[in-house]
């Protein structure tokens, strides 16, 4: 038999009535202790609620009726005749001990580690890949409706020219044969300078500032297959599903806090999603090498118009730029040119 | 000598002195009826008016005040329900001083304790963070109920406690809903943006009823002495705060703000109901629109004298370092003292903002404090600007110097700030409010709310 002493609130007034409680095992005994009533609930007629810090236990009972006590002890006692509250048990005692809070400390900062590095960009990729080429080419073009309004003015390139790159994009295309299908669009931006997109759903876009610095056909068509690496290996889904994947990580993190912490909260997605960017820039490289060094090209040409390019625009801080700096790159190429015994 | 008495809201009369004797003997006014003749300055409760029927000897003294315990169920006190005084509306603190003043004093003073620790909640923090991860994040919404029980069941007023009744289930389903729309709305906006931004527009559409559902949720998922709140609030009158007053309000060029943050406090305080019982709010929109006027107006004055002492501050330096004589290395130097300067001067600005932002929610707060009448329970709040500028701050770069450790040290110094500073005033009746009757709540609103970090409310 187990009592203790402790509240009693019955869900329909607000009264507080102060009792005594005793559990035989079989059933829990209310006594009012001003007017000695009675009510007696039977097992499965409550719940006992976990233990949360110092808090007082409580009992709730079916009938939508509460009762109260800071008895521990007992309660404890109650708790283990009943058999309920295991899980909730451990989870209470995870809460207590210092020295458990800090092996849940340093395993979070470790999940979290895996996750961001690994576990999302993993789970993105399985998706991604899954999503069959025809369901990508059907893909919308509203992106570069968009552009065309900002930033984009109508490409000056001659005819000749354009069907000569494009007579490249369809070689290119053949040459990959994986169902996607590619188009090529050309724009000038001079505000932009030498650069070249591509689209999810195989537009690929080249600014005449970039034709321009062409010297060999070689080093466009590394570009091209480049940008065309994006698209095959789905580089525009999967940044979206691991952004979103970061982003529901860093809400459960900073979940409770509001206002500053929110913005703070953005600065380590920011550094987060550069990082994916400049993997998925790594790839495109790899692909490009990977295609050239297949057919025993040479990959200078690509690594010279790299170079070039950079040489025209400003550079940007490694850490928050969205592609590894042209160095790193040129180096990576090289040292792919290295493993197949090139040099 | 003409008498009234008051019914409810209603003013009854005017009754001759031998009527109005007769009431008092047949127990129709009682010791708590206002009543009033033009001798008095104000309604007083005939306890306390000064005058006293004689009574027939031996026969029966005033009958107690059966009508507010038979029928006690939130209708608020008589001596609180008038407003349609003969002498005109007055200010509520005057009101209120008239109150402990001339009332019999009936009212006690229960402030709110917190007894809740950072040490302690630090480790149930961490705990849930750790399982939340590792769960993929279903752990978030037994963390969730976790937290929120923590502290409300540390909220003590006349030594009871809160409680959070919130299923875990529901707000799991909840999560999963809002999770898998923003994934689905990720995905057509890079398939199809044009699509994706019908999406949005219809989400913003939602909103004010989302909040309405979290409101509701929340309202009734909190208890106090195991009597349930309730959210009475209607769906139009959300979409009047958080969809029509937000639109209207740039062009009105924002003169609408203060009215709309009125209609804000109104919608939640009116209709955050203890039980069955209702609430009166009886804050005035004149009073936001003095108050924030005037903080915007000392918030432009006192940018204006940062922003000339800045600028005087340049000049010199400009002027020592001989920048307006001849060009380069003086110019290096002028760059060097004016890029602080205009660092300085940005922190400054937006200290500014935040205490001015402080000031007015402790103002409002503390207004609408007083303003709110939860059945017959009145309160009183005592938020201090400073205080609480300075417990923002100092949160603000433990969490930032910490990498976030010391987040639930600040969450509780806030909450216990905000909620020890809040004095309830009962007239000991508080055993008699009652259960409402309603169903439980969608949790939807409430996921919603959470996910998209709305913070609205008190």
């Amino acid at each position: 038999m187990i009592t203790f002493n402790g509240k009693y609130f019955d869900g329909k007034t607000a009264k507080r009535h102060r009792v005594s409680i005793r559990f035989d095992g079989h059933e829990l005994t209310i006594v009012d202790t001003v007017t000695d009533t009675e009510t007696v609930y039977p097992r499965g007629r409550f719940r006992l609620a976990p233990a949360l810090g110092k808090t007082s236990r409580v009992i709730l009972f079916d009938d939508g009726a509460k009762c109260e006590t800071a008895d521990h002890d007992a309660f404890s006692r109650f708790e283990a005749l009943t058999g309920g509250n295991r899980l909730a048990g451990i989870i209470h005692l995870l809460e207590q001990r210092w020295q458990l809070v800090m092996v849940c400390f340093c395993f979070l900062v470790i999940s979290v580690w895996l996750f961001t590095a690994y576990g999302i960009p993993h789970l993105a990729k399985v998706i991604a890949e899954n999503i069959p080429a025809p369901l990508i080419n059907s893909i919308s073009d509203d992106a570069l409706t968009i552009m065309d309004k900002q930033i984009f003015n109508p490409s000056a390139l001659s005819e000749e020219k354009r069907n000569e790159i494009r007579k490249q994009v369809a070689e290119l295309e053949k040459a990959i044969a994986s169902g996607h299908q590619y188009r090529i669009e050309f724009r000038n931006a001079p505000k932009i300078g030498a650069n070249a997109f591509a689209l999810p759903s195989g537009t690929l876009i080249v600014t005449d500032d970039l034709v321009e610095l062409i010297e060999e056909k070689r080093e466009l068509t590394g570009i091209l297959l480049h940008e065309m690496g994006h698209v095959e290996q789905r580089h525009g889904l999967r940044m979206v599903l691991q952004n979103t994947g970061v982003f529901f990580l860093i809400s459960a993190l900073a979940g409770d806090m509001v206002s500053i912490t929110s913005v703070a909260g953005a600065l380590p997605t920011l550094l987060v999603e550069s990082g994916y960017s400049r993997t998925f820039e790594t790839e495109a490289d790899r692909y490009a090498a990977e295609f050239f060094l297949e057919r025993g090209w040479d990959l200078k040409p690509y690594e010279t118009i790299l170079v070039r390019i950079t040489k025209k625009s400003s550079i940007a801080p490694d850490m928050l730029s969205t592609h590894p700096g042209t160095l790193k790159r040129v180096k990576f190429l090289q040292s792919l040119d290295k493993q197949q015994g090139r040099f | 000598m003409h008498w009234y008495y008051a019914k409810g809201r209603e003013r009854v009369g005017p009754f001759n002195q031998d009527a109005f004797d007769k009431l008092v003997l047949d127990g129709i006014i009682t010791e708590k009826t206002l009543v009033w003749n033009q001798t008095f300055e104000n309604w007083k409760p005939y306890g306390s008016c000064g005058y006293r029927v004689e009574m027939p000897a031996g026969e029966i003294v005033i009958k107690p005040d059966k009508d507010e315990f038979g029928d006690m169920f939130g209708l608020p006190d008589e001596a609180t329900a008038i407003t349609d005084r003969p002498t005109g509306f007055q200010n509520l603190s005057d009101r209120l001083k008239e109150k402990t003043e001339d009332a019999p004093d009936d009212l006690s003073a229960f402030p709110i304790t917190f007894s809740g620790t950072a040490g302690e909640y630090f480790r149930i923090w961490i705990v849930n963070l750790f399982l939340t991860i590792i769960t993929l994040g279903i752990y978030a919404a037994w963390a969730k109920v976790r937290s929120k029980q923590y502290f409300y069941a540390n909220t003590l007023i006349d030594g009871e406690s809160f409680d959070y009744l919130g299923k875990p289930l529901s707000i799991l389903k909840g999560n999963l809903l809002i999770a898998g729309a923003f994934i689905l709305f990720q995905i057509i906006s890079t398939v199809s943006p044009g699509v994706s931004i019908i999406m949005l527009l219809a989400f913003v559409g939602v909103i004010p009823f989302l909040i309405y559902k979290s409101f509701a949720f929340n309202a009734r998922n909190t208890a106090y002495r195991n009597i349930r709140f309730q959210f009475r609030g209607t769906v139009k009158e959300s979409y009047i705060v958080f969809l029509l007053l937000p639109i209207l309000m740039p062009f009105t060029m924002w003169i609408l703000y203060p009215y709309w943050y009125f209609r804000l406090k109104k919608y939640i305080l009116q209709n955050y109901c203890f039980g069955a019982s209702e609430n009166r709010f009886s804050g005035k929109p004149s009073f936001f629109y003095e108050t924030i006027l005037l903080a915007m107006g000392l918030m432009m004055l006192i940018s204006m004298v940062v922003f000339i002492l800045i600028g005087i501050m340049a000049a010199m330096a400009a002027a020592a370092g001989g920048a307006f004589s001849s060009p380069q290395p003086e110019m290096k130097m002028f760059g060097a003292i004016l890029v602080p300067l205009v660092v300085l001067a940005y922190l400054v600005l937006i200290l500014i903002s935040s205490a001015v932002k402080t000031f007015i929610y402790v103002k409002l707060s503390n207004y609408c404090f007083e303003a709110t009448d939860v059945g017959n329970l009145r309160f009183e709040g005592n938020y201090r600007t400073k205080s609480l500028l300075w417990i923002k701050i100092t949160n603000i770069f433990g969490i930032l110097f910490s990498v976030g450790l010391l987040a639930p040290w600040a969450m509780i110094r806030t909450y216990r700030y905000r909620t020890e500073n809040i004095v309830v005033l009962s007239d000991g009746k508080i055993d008699e409010f009652k259960a409402a009757d309603g169903d439980d709540v969608s949790a939807i609103g409430d996921s919603a709310a959470d996910f998209f970090d709305m913070e609205i409310g008190l």
